[in-house]
């Protein structure tokens, strides 16, 4: 994914000089060595990075060891050591919420990443208008969670959903049913969703792999006697699995993540049915106002990333 | 022999006929949750309430377009969005470019791994970072504002901006920038006289990528904004949460709110399949 081809230019660096201007002290940077440059030029977005990304994560792992209280508008801290974490796994909803979390994000991955590759086959075998799926595909790619999520939530109205009306005018099912007021149906509501809007991205990923498969090996295949599925099967597949890898890792942290979609559908409801871990945490943190609770559970995701993304580096570095 | 060959006909004509079937499915998939929005937006709430629900609109009304942009909050929203999303933009890029042309043809001691850092920090939950970042925002009296929100959106596009355009940068030839260097150009001059110039389609792609992704995005927003700053995503959500739903307010907002998305989308689609597909097949 990460590749660099940078030639060196330490060589002229200073053999060339540009013609005096006023500003001297302008001049003297110009002529700096390339690290030098290079850490100027990089200092505006570590000085952001550190301010909004580093600092927050030092100090949302302080929050996580103390109880936080907000009294007449200034906060207070409490130390308590690892009592937040131990809350989280003495909760009564923990089990739930992480069964929960494994299987959404485990299933969303895997169908996604099953019916992207469906889908960029049947492109990639000449469906009319590979251009033309090309350009569809960005819409579900370009709206929103926000938006995304209330049109499935319509779609899926209980009592006004087209979905409802069509399955019953093809006799799947008798009377309208309330698909989100069902823990089992609203996840799976969630899931068609989220695959809905991220299919066309792997796809159009996959899809990219497979046409720059390099050709003259598809041809040696072809000469050597191989069917088009033996091409697609014996060079093409084995050619994009690195594409592949990066979809998966790409896929979970995006699932990981997932709050807005599940937010304006089912807010984590019914029962705990479509409660993730992010919805959780965003409940504790910004509704019952459990600051140093939230943040041991917002660490534990951290936690958990750290341990696909760790997994999924082992297996790449197999791969390779 | 006759009979073997209208075989082998049948069987080609039938692959073909498979293949355009599960095409036109599949586009009705990708599509039809869009176009029922749509078509929805235009129903009067009589009808949008009605069983069995009607496909096509009895009546097509703007009536309810027009009632959202006589509406206050939405028009406030739709404001609130644009100069977040725009100042967003502007600052990741300002501060991208420098950074994207840093690892794209600088050699330094570290360079890799402050790659891999500044990339490390897309993996983090935003959950995590969230929490924290509310706290502190509240405690700089930014919580709340506009300046609030685009920093911390440009924090998490800024990682995303220099993936994308130091990819660009590295594909163009350096044999330009050889040359300017040896007529006498200043590093500043050869970036942005040359650099930029030439990776002008770059640029475009990752201002659209992160036009459109601070534009949709919910989580930081709704935490971090109130009734005077909250963007259209926000105020989408608010009306979903309100006691009676107003669907005849709600579809024509979520239609105006994808609106300048997809006309972006439109224009540049090239570059963005570009973008998109780019980084992570080579």
């Amino acid at each position: 994914m990460i590749k660099s081809s940078t030639r060196a230019t330490g060589a002229n660096d200073r053999i060339v000089r540009t013609p005096r201007s006023g500003l001297r002290l302008f001049d003297w940077i110009d002529h700096r060595s390339d690290s030098f440059t290079a850490y100027l030029y990089l200092a505006p977005t570590f000085l952001l990075l550190l301010l909004l990304i580093a600092v927050p994560m030092v100090y949302a792992l302080f929050l996580s060891l103390v109880k936080v209280g907000f009294v007449q508008g200034s906060i207070h801290y409490t130390f308590a050591g690892l009592d937040n974490y131990i809350q989280l796994f003495k909760d009564p909803h923990f089990t739930k919420v992480m069964t929960k979390t494994v299987v959404f994000t485990v299933a969303k991955v895997i169908l996604t990443l099953l019916f992207s590759f469906g889908v960029a086959s049947i492109i990639y075998f000449g469906a009319w208008g590979s251009a033309l799926f090309k350009r569809l595909f960005l819409l579900p790619w370009a709206l929103s969670y926000v938006v995304n999520g209330l049109m499935w939530k319509w779609m899926f109205n209980g009592d006004y959903g087209i979905i409802n009306e069509i399955l019953v005018r093809l006799g799947w099912i008798d009377t309208y049913k309330a698909w989100l007021a069902e823990p089992n149906s609203a996840m799976g509501v969630v899931l068609l969703a989220d695959i809905w809007k991220s299919m066309p991205y792997v796809a159009l990923l996959l899809l990219a792999a497979m046409q720059s498969t390099m050709k003259d090996l598809c041809e040696a295949a072809r000469t050597d006697g191989a069917g088009t599925l033996g091409v697609f099967y014996h060079v093409i597949v084995p050619g994009i699995r690195p594409v592949i890898l990066v979809c998966l890792v790409v896929e979970t942290m995006w699932t990981l993540r997932i709050f807005d979609l599940i937010w304006v559908l089912t807010q984590g409801g019914p029962q705990y049915g479509t409660m993730v871990l992010n919805v959780f945490a965003y409940e504790q943190a910004f509704r019952n106002f459990n600051i140093g609770y939230a943040s041991a559970i917002s660490y534990f995701i951290t936690l958990l990333t750290a341990v696909f993304t760790l997994v999924y580096l082992r297996f790449m570095g197999k791969e390779n | 022999m006759d009979e073997a060959l209208r075989f082998a006909r049948a069987m080609k004509w039938m692959k073909k006929g498979i293949v355009r079937l599960i095409s036109v499915c599949l586009m009705i998939f990708v599509m039809f949750p869009f176009i029922w929005l749509l078509l929805s937006s235009f129903k009067h709430p009589v009808e949008l309430l009605s069983v069995p629900p009607s496909v096509w609109p009895k009546e097509f009304t703007l009536e309810y377009y027009a009632d959202l942009l006589r509406n206050e909050k939405v028009v406030l929203a739709l404001r609130n969005s644009f100069i977040v999303s725009a100042a967003t933009t502007l600052i990741s890029l300002a501060i991208g470019i420098f950074a994207s042309y840093v690892f794209a043809r600088l050699q330094f001691r570290g360079r890799k791994s402050l790659y891999l850092l500044i990339m490390g920090t897309q993996m983090l939950p935003a959950m995590a970072i969230l929490i924290p970042m509310f706290m502190l925002m509240r405690v700089a009296g930014l919580l709340y504002t506009y300046q609030g929100l685009i920093v911390a959106n440009v924090a998490f596009s800024l990682p995303y901006v220099i993936w994308m355009y130091a990819a660009f940068v590295r594909g163009l030839p350096y044999e330009v920038e050889e040359a300017a260097r040896i007529d006498g150009c200043s590093r500043l001059q050869i970036l942005f006289r040359i650099v930029v110039p030439l990776s002008r389609s770059g640029l475009a792609a990752s201002a659209i990528f992160v036009f459109i992704g601070v534009w949709n995005e919910f989580l930081f927003a709704v935490v971090m904004t109130q009734s005077g700053t909250r963007t259209l995503p926000v105020q989408i959500a608010e009306f979903i949460g309100e006691d009676r739903i107003r669907y005849e307010m709600l579809f024509p907002a979520s239609i105006l709110s994808c609106l300048p998305v997809l006309i972006v989308v439109m224009i540049f689609q090239k570059y963005i399949i570009q973008g998109l597909t780019e980084g992570a097949v080579k």
